[in-house]
């Protein structure tokens, strides 16, 4: 939603359950929502939104002001019936959508051939779109200008009219599943990444954390002439500073009244 | 201006009529329309009606999202058993999306599914199982008895802005009623007072309606005056309706085609038994399926269900009860 311009202030105050939160904290971190802005949702229960956004892509099509949906999952959701079913009928249907899966080789701590038949097979799992008659396209997830040309093709591909694609963008979670968003006092699942304490294998992990993206990225744009490293010094502290100016505003913010808990149950 | 036609005419009138009123109703499902020259897509072109592959998660999952951008989906579910499979959507999506986002979204839709089909059926396509819907927050449940309300219920429910589960009755689709012509409207949360009577209260839901009027008038012939209450939607739940009704009569018994422990009788007697207490000169009685799959075989599917003639015993076991002691 931050891509959309949603404000991060409300974002924050949401996952703080505050008044002034995107959803005024009737959601909270998993349902943050801004229609406004052409964020449809998020849904708490594991590719339980794919046929949401595909019924987005649906009411796109029929009402042909070549609007495109992108559907954002994780690669676990991709053993979920929803998943199947709703690319079957995105691709019989020709729907404006386009399936990224951001595949981190993890399901909590599962790996992914340890519950996916591609990936045990050494396959990508971008191959599922082969069943259902659509491209299907492996891009490394680290590298925002490859992701951005194969969701470009997509895109075009989805207004065009010849329906979806499926995106397999494999980036690596560099944090332990949940992690990054447990409040404080809140028991972590693990206290480093699966890799490590789960599977032992420390040297996954930390030649995942010399992979970053961030770093990696800005280094090629520096290299490149496309930023100077003081221009790039001013991107992230700008980011750091609108952070933790709506990490403060989260805390600022009232909130609720309890007896607002029984509003909105019925429109 | 009325005239006789059957249910199942009244429910397609009724769908008709919304989606000429309104573009942004859209109707598809399993085996909806799938000839070219199908009256509905001739009627409404392609975009708005289609045939869906046997996919429940993904039809209801999408009727939630063409829901959020501005349509009313009305979904064809055939057996409301199909909803089974996709439950997430039904109980945790499309009720809760509008609550979670804190009232910035609104999820206008309704499942359509038939219920109750006790003819032979046998156990998976004959359950009463709108009980399993009940207590949703965010759901309407709206199961019409007559065709008038078969009509007026359904262009209600796709009106509505919220999701609706609209569940037709299988046994009740050649029955033919006085519907009015154009548009009708029956809001949903009023019960209709089927038959008034001073001396015992029935509720009953859905086709038992019809079976606890037939048992009134095997009554009426032995001097006991009944009056019945249909409670046309189960969410909302017309309760002032029965309590007032209670408040006269001080006698109750609750109907419903259901398993006796999954009822909707279940819930208007606490509500009755919380809010009615002091009017009750006798216990409440509740005639309900038994708590049993329903059975293929004929005679056994009969001993399952409730019909008019339970229903008039535990009338009269009401009537002839000992007096509850506050």
């Amino acid at each position: 939603p931050i891509t959309l311009g949603t404000d991060t202030k409300a974002i924050m105050a949401e996952i703080y359950g505050r008044t002034d939160g995107l959803c005024g904290g009737y959601g909270g971190s998993m349902h943050l929502v801004d229609p406004e802005r052409g964020f449809m949702g998020t849904s708490g229960i594991v590719g339980q939104g794919i046929p949401q956004a595909t019924g987005v892509a649906y009411a796109a099509q029929i009402r042909k002001q070549g609007q495109v949906v992108l559907c954002f999952f994780g690669d676990g959701a991709s053993k979920q019936g929803a998943f199947h079913e709703s690319l079957n009928l995105a691709s019989l249907w020709k729907l404006p959508i386009v399936y990224v899966m951001e595949n981190n080789n993890y399901n909590v701590g599962t790996r992914s051939d340890q519950e996916d038949a591609n990936a045990a097979a050494g396959e990508p799992l971008s191959v599922k779109a082969v069943a259902y008659s659509m491209p299907g396209v492996t891009v490394d997830g680290g590298d925002p200008v490859a992701v951005y040309e194969a969701v470009g093709e997509a895109v075009a591909r989805a207004r065009g009219g010849d329906g979806p694609t499926l995106i397999e963008s494999k980036v690596y979670r560099l944090s332990a599943h949940g992690n990054l968003i447990a409040p404080p006092g809140v028991p972590l699942h693990y206290p480093e990444h699966e890799a490590i304490t789960v599977f032992g294998n420390r040297e996954e992990y930390e030649a995942a954390l010399r992979g970053d993206p961030v770093p990696r990225f800005r280094a090629r744009l520096v290299e490149q002439g496309t930023l100077s490293a003081e221009d790039a010094d001013q991107i992230a502290q700008e980011a750091k500073d609108e952070m933790e100016a709506a990490v403060q505003f989260g805390l600022d913010s009232p909130f609720p009244e309890p007896a607002a808990a029984t509003k909105y149950v019925y429109a | 201006m009325a005239r006789e036609i059957p249910y199942i005419a009244a429910v397609e009138e009724a769908l008709h009529q919304e989606m000429e009123r309104d573009e942004t109703v859209i109707f598809y499902g399993q085996d909806v329309a799938p000839a070219e020259d199908d009256k509905w897509r001739q009627a409404f072109g392609n975009d708005r009606v289609r045939v869906s592959p046997i996919s429940e998660t993904a039809e209801i999952g999408m009727a939630v999202g063409a829901a959020l951008t501005g349509y009313r989906p009305v979904v064809e579910l055939l057996m409301a058993e199909f909803m089974l499979v996709a439950m997430n959507q039904v109980v945790n999506e499309a009720p809760r999306l509008r609550y979670m986002s804190g009232g910035r979204v609104k999820v206008p839709l309704v499942l359509k599914a038939g219920y109750g089909f006790t003819a032979g059926w046998a156990g998976q396509h004959t359950g009463s199982i709108y009980n399993m819907f009940c207590g949703i927050p965010g759901l309407k449940i709206v199961l019409p008895s007559t065709a008038a309300d078969a009509k007026g219920l359904f262009a209600s429910a796709i009106r509505d802005d919220n999701p609706v589960l609209y569940l037709i009755h299988y046994l009740l689709v050649l029955e033919h009623g006085e519907v009015p012509e154009g548009e009708y409207l029956v809001p949903l949360g009023e019960a209709a007072i089927r038959r008034p009577g001073a001396d015992i209260t029935i509720v009953a839901t859905g086709w038992t309606v019809g079976k606890a009027l037939e048992a009134a008038e095997q009554l009426a012939s032995e001097g006991i005056d009944a009056e019945v209450i249909d409670p046309r939607t189960l969410q909302p739940l017309d309760i002032p309706t029965i309590l007032t009704s209670v408040e006269k009569t001080g006698h109750v018994v609750l109907v419903d085609q259901a398993p006796r422990h999954a009822a909707a009788s279940n819930i208007i007697a606490g509500e009755i038994a919380e809010h009615g207490f002091s009017a009750l000169k006798a216990p409440i009685k509740q005639v309900t399926a038994l708590d049993a799959t329903v059975p293929y075989s004929e005679p056994m599917e009969a001993f399952v269900l409730p019909d008019e003639h339970k229903i008039a015993g535990a009338v009269r076991e009401v009537l002839g009860a000992a007096s509850v002691t506050a």
